[in-house]
């Protein structure tokens, strides 16, 4: 069952199939957890975010219309982006915004000194916590989850054009306020 | 866009691990007692252990509904269901 598609293993969850359920959560509850944790910004956030999403998929499996042209990948990551945007709009506050602000600390990969890196990715945390919620969703989905603007716009229910020019906003949008705090973007 | 801001994005910090998500998930998610419907636990209270006063609790339920008296408490067709079910055991 390991091997088995996305879409065979839904099939088999509309049965009540425990071990397929089991096999699709191991498959996608962790790149949807980094997902939701660049958007929420906390881990715990970003695992109820994700739990919430599976357990509404066991109980309500019917949800997923096989044959309608959206990937299981696509489908589920609307449910789980629309939450964390749903769930940050919430909740939005200072406090969370340290949690995000202070995480490039601990990221350093490269050779350049702790204190510059720290302060760039602050200041790029700083950006995309200031970006409007879809803009940073749109900067999420075509960065990090290196998806195509075709289905980058379906999970965000937009269309194709609509898509690209959010993301123009969103770079856009980066580039003012990172120029506006000193940087060489 | 310049090539700063692409360095910058791909540098990001990434997520924390998640050790265990899996587990929690499927723990609540095969947790029967959180979708339990009303009509269950009757049965698991009432049914089992008590026959004798699942038979006059699944009557008077059975009377009330035929009287219309819970038609709009938000009763749920599957809890209907349960009730119908309980009687036509006893029955």
């Amino acid at each position: 069952m390991e091997d088995e598609s996305d879409e065979r293993l839904l099939a088999q969850i509309q049965k009540r199939d425990r071990q397929a359920f089991s096999v699709l959560v191991r498959r996608h509850s962790q790149r949807f957890y980094r997902m939701a944790w660049r958007i929420s910004g906390t881990r715990e956030e970003a695992e109820d975010i994700v739990q919430e999403a599976f357990l509404k998929l066991w109980d309500r499996p019917g949800l997923w219309k096989p044959g309608k042209g959206a990937a299981f990948t696509t489908w589920f990551a609307r449910i789980v982006m629309n939450a964390a945007i749903d769930h940050v709009r919430r909740a939005r506050n200072a406090a969370r915004f340290s949690t995000l602000a202070s995480a490039g600390d601990e990221a350093r990969e490269d050779g350049m000194p702790q204190a510059q890196y720290s302060r760039e990715q602050a200041a790029l945390e700083r950006a995309l916590h200031a970006l409007p919620l879809r803009q940073k969703a749109a900067i999420d989905l075509s960065y990090y989850e290196g998806l195509s603007n075709r289905d980058a716009a379906a999970v965000l229910g937009l269309r194709v054009k609509a898509f690209e020019s959010l993301l123009v906003r969103a770079r856009t949008s980066l580039r003012t306020h990172l120029t506006r705090e000193g940087g060489n973007v | 866009m310049s090539d700063g801001l692409e360095k910058l994005l791909a540098k990001r910090a990434s997520a924390p691990e998640s050790p265990g998500l899996e587990s929690r998930i499927l723990l609540t998610a095969f947790d029967e007692s959180r979708t339990r419907t009303v009509g269950a636990l009757f049965r698991e209270v009432f049914v089992l252990p008590h026959p004798e006063y699942a038979l006059a609790a699944s009557l008077a339920a059975g009377l009330l509904i035929g009287l219309g008296l819970g038609g709009d408490s938000g009763t749920q067709p599957s809890d209907l269901g349960d009730f119908l079910y309980v009687t036509e055991v006893w029955l």
